[in-house]
């Protein structure tokens, strides 16, 4: 088994790497693209155990359709708009010493389950809060 | 150790596994990080709970704490191959995020973020 992950800072941001801005494209609307290329990851292995540095690539696209409905919690707090239906499908390929990966060449991967829209948290939304014509983005 | 975690990112099995989840520390802070939406290693996998996700569907996909933006998450399932042909099934859980933070440092930056 292989688990290649972005890590975790000591701040407690969990396997979120920082891309490029043009590795993601928002052709229409309803669609979201993203080609991220080596980036990268850790491999924290079973067998042998251990974390060996690795690359990630990946090109997805998402879209969404139906309409947007409001999705919002308390706790956590956030507010978005996420369309009623969403997709992704997408190719991935991997590389570490020893090892190295891509996917086959009929049938990319596809979503079990996907979300695409756009939210607020933390701060923003509490500025939000304070204007009532502000709304989710 | 993550909390609330459904499908794992770019996890390659050769067979369906269930376990415990052990997460590295790879990465080192900067000033210009974005800060995370939970304490403790935490974050939330939204999703149906008729599929298994006890979060349900009104949890934040984001990682990121004090963010606006696009978010999109998807929890994928495909086949890849490694170099000596062997078939591996690939669970992954993916999200990217693109908008306005407040980093670390207090200040608000604009970037592109994927959840791998």
């Amino acid at each position: 088994m292989h688990d290649f992950t972005g890590g975790i800072t000591p701040a407690g941001l969990v396997w979120t790497v920082r891309l490029p801005d043009g590795a993601l494209t928002t052709p229409r609307g309803n669609v979201v693209m993203v080609d991220a290329r080596d980036v990268a990851v850790v491999d924290d292995r079973a067998a042998p155990a251990g974390e060996t540095p690795a690359t990630v690539s990946f090109q997805m696209t998402w879209k969404g359709r139906g309409g947007r409905r409001r999705l919002a919690a308390a706790s956590p707090a956030f507010a978005g708009q996420f369309f009623r239906h969403a997709r992704a499908q997408g190719t991935f390929s991997g590389a570490e010493a020893g090892f190295d990966f891509a996917s086959a060449m009929r049938g990319r991967a596809r979503s079990t389950f996907a979300e695409f829209g756009t939210e607020q948290n933390g701060s923003f939304l509490a500025a939000a809060g304070q204007c009532p014509r502000c709304r989710a983005p | 150790m993550p909390q609330s975690r459904a499908v794992r990112p770019l996890l390659l099995v050769a067979a369906l596994v269930a376990g415990a989840i052990h997460a590295p520390r790879a990465r080192a802070d900067t000033a210009s990080d974005p800060v995370p939406v939970l304490p403790g290693d935490t974050f939330l996998s939204p999703g149906p709970r008729a599929l298994g996700f006890k979060d349900g569907l009104a949890a934040d996909p984001s990682t990121i704490g004090n963010f606006r933006g696009l978010v999109a998450l998807a929890y994928m399932r495909g086949r890849v191959r490694d170099s000596s042909g062997r078939r591996w099934l690939m669970v992954n859980d993916m999200r990217l995020f693109h908008g306005d933070y407040v980093s670390a440092d207090g200040i608000q930056r604009q970037g592109t973020f994927a959840f791998v």
